[in-house]
């Protein structure tokens, strides 16, 4: 695993799925939520 | 005097016969009722009243009838059960029903309650309509094209990539044909056919896969076939790059919006991805942001400027912060069980942080407190924040730049007069381990509640944190101190399972009575050693009592260009508590310490550097210190 140092950049789809997802939430996310979406799109497309 | 009653016969109408056949039947009458009262009926049957006066006064029956009938006002008849009667009073009327006049009375209308009445039915209420301009909030449409796009787009699973030969190269060498054909269940891909037409040596045409977009992939294509080659439309899943491993004159022309397929971000760090979210979409105008959470722009509610100025006037009317959730409630009428709730709390927060000049944010996660530039300072006004802050100065050195928040459970701590005459507590080591750290990069402090379980009592405290040049400190526990404690107390102050919350203990004692020191600050400020009476456990060692330092009764505050100094603090310590001989005074190291720690925080470490570097200061063991005054 990436150490905390890496250095991990969004990309523009990242964004958007990102965007996506928060105007489909009925409340507030916090950053853990967001992190934990991230990954779980990356597992699922695997 | 004894007086006989008189009794005036009432005057008779009729014949004189008749008046007196009517007086001879109301004496009958009366005599029987002489022991009633006046207005009691005299009831007599009319049989027996004419037998009477037929048998004494010889009178015909006709005529006693006519005597009674023609005297209504004396007389009255009533039959009851069939029998007649004679009735009148003592005072010659004719009595009187007690009856009530009225047929209705409380009891019959319980008894016989009238029916309901049938009211005719009522029309519809005209609903009031609230001006759009005074509403509170409103979510506002999503019209934005972005997300449009983006939801127009195919799943991520499937990859179009579209890829033009120019190459005079035979489209069978260029890409295989079952790639080419490769089919796509994604819903919102559809097939479109593309004949295109094939160059020699044979023709071929490829049905390919194409997504759905307002621009047509032929129209697409043509523009890159000069000549009658052939293009090759290939489908790839998955593949973050398109395939373009083919020969020079294969050139990549990507789809309208290709998808990239979705990275993996299991092998990354969930604080490198948070740093990441946080750098991307923390300037993201589509983005709200606060406190570590997270919404979409356009469906934060918005407030108007009229909500703004209640929020304020409701918090400068409380006059003290109050928590998001507070203001949710009482200003914007949104209940707590609401399924928005948690929108409009963030919408408070997320707003509220846009007015940086009429609110600032003194809360912690759990406890997001709001609070504006009119409400009075929480605790003390004996000395001004900035002022303590400056005295606590030493305390940035001694705290780590890095410290873990909220790692311990408790802390525990002993109060020094300084402490207990300002109502506060130093943001050290401890307090920092202890308590959260702010929860937006630009605050300076935070409201905290603090609970005192022995008191049944929760006090509001300010926790200011450290700044480059002052130290951190909590202010607010002014009160508790001055009903509960004295110099020396000894106290506990644990977490909970919120943030903001905490609760202070401290160890109850006898009841003790001792002459402690106190500040007389009315006029002209002097210490003084005052009568008091404590019931907590006390570290002996920090008491300031006259038994343990009687020179300084009658001291005057040193002056604030002379309290900033430690050396100098320390210089008059010594001629305060120590021993005198001949030009120099003698003290021990906790004697200093608890009274260097009157006129300004001095902590262990700051004091025992201060003596080492002091020139006029020497030690033997390093406990007991001689200062050299001369």
């Amino acid at each position: 695993m990436a150490g905390p140092g890496s250095d991990v950049q969004l990309t523009d789809d990242d964004v958007m799925f990102l965007l996506n997802l928060l105007r489909n939430a009925p409340s507030p996310l916090t950053t853990a939520q967001l992190v934990d979406a991230l990954k779980q799109r990356g597992a699922r497309q695997a | 005097m004894v007086t006989n009653q008189e009794t005036r016969s009432p005057a008779f109408a009729g014949t004189k016969k008749s008046q007196a056949l009517a007086n001879k039947a109301f004496d009958v009458l009366r005599s029987r009722g002489m022991f009633m009262s006046d207005y009691s009926p005299i009831r007599v049957p009319a049989e027996a009243l004419t037998a009477f006066l037929v048998e004494r006064e010889g009178a015909k029956a006709a005529d006693v009838a006519s005597a009674i009938r023609d005297n209504p006002d004396v007389f009255s008849t009533v039959s009851v059960d069939g029998i007649d009667y004679v009735l009148t009073t003592r005072t010659g009327k004719a009595p009187v029903s007690n009856e009530a006049a009225s047929t209705h009375s409380l009891t019959a209308r319980f008894l016989t309650p009238e029916p309901k009445p049938v009211r005719p039915p009522r029309p519809a209420p005209v609903r009031v309509r609230v001006d759009p301009n005074w509403a509170t909030w409103s979510v506002p449409e999503f019209t934005d094209d972005d997300e449009d796009a983006y939801l127009d787009q195919p799943d991520e699973d499937d990859v179009v990539v579209i890829v033009a030969d120019t190459g005079p190269a035979p489209v069978a060498e260029a890409t295989p044909v079952p790639e080419a054909t490769a089919p796509v269940v994604s819903p919102p891909v559809e097939d479109v056919v593309a004949d295109v037409p094939a160059a020699e040596p044979e023709p071929v045409a490829h049905e390919v896969v194409a997504e759905a977009e307002p621009e047509p992939v032929v129209a697409e294509v043509e523009p890159v076939i000069p000549e009658p080659e052939p293009v090759v439309i290939e489908t790839v899943e998955s593949e973050p790059e398109p395939v373009a491993a083919e020969p020079e004159p294969v050139a990549a022309v990507p789809a309208a919006r290709p998808m990239i397929a979705a990275r993996d971000f299991s092998g990354f760090d969930d604080t490198a991805i948070a740093a990441a979210i946080d750098s991307r979409l923390a300037d993201d105008q589509r983005v709200a942001q606060f406190a570590g959470q997270w919404m979409a722009e356009d469906r934060v509610a918005r407030l108007g400027r009229n909500d703004i100025r209640r929020i304020k006037d409701y918090i400068t009317e409380q006059e003290q912060p109050l928590t998001d959730s507070a203001l949710a409630q009482d200003v914007l009428n949104v209940r707590p069980n609401s399924a928005d709730f948690a929108l409009i709390q963030f919408a408070v927060n997320f707003r509220l942080s846009r007015e940086h000049r009429d609110f600032d944010f003194v809360g912690t996660n759990d406890q997001r407190f709001w609070s504006t530039s009119s409400l009075p300072q929480i605790g003390t006004t004996r000395r001004k924040p900035n002022e303590i802050g400056t005295d606590y100065r030493y305390l940035v050195d001694e705290i780590p730049a890095h410290a873990d928040y909220r790692s311990v459970e408790s802390v525990s701590h002993v109060l020094s007069f300084y402490e207990i005459m300002l109502g506060l507590l130093p943001y050290n080591l401890d307090m920092q381990r202890l308590l959260p750290k702010p929860v937006l990069p630009e605050q300076r402090s935070a409201v905290l509640t603090f609970e005192i379980p022995q008191l049944y009592t929760t006090y509001l405290v300010e926790l200011r944190y450290p700044t480059p040049n002052r130290g951190g400190f909590l202010l607010g526990l002014d009160d508790f101190y001055g009903e509960s404690l004295v110099a020396g107390a000894m106290i506990s102050i644990s977490a909970t399972e919120s943030d903001g919350h905490y609760k202070i203990e401290f160890l109850p004692g006898a009841n003790q009575n001792a002459r402690l020191l106190d500040l007389d600050d009315r006029r002209s400020p002097r210490y003084h050693f005052r009568p008091t009476s404590y019931a907590c456990e006390v570290a002996p060692e920090w008491l300031i009592s006259e038994d343990r330092f009687p020179k300084l009764g009658n001291e005057k505050p040193l002056d604030d260009k002379v309290r900033r100094r430690p050396d100098a603090v320390v210089e008059a310590t010594f001629e305060r508590v120590g021993l005198e001989d001949g030009s120099s005074f003698i003290s021990t190291f906790d004697e200093l310490l608890a009274a260097a720690n009157i006129e300004r925080p001095i902590s262990e470490t700051l004091l025992r550097a201060t003596l080492e570097q002091h020139a006029r200061v020497s030690s033997d063991d390093g406990d007991t210190f001689t200062y050299d005054a001369g």
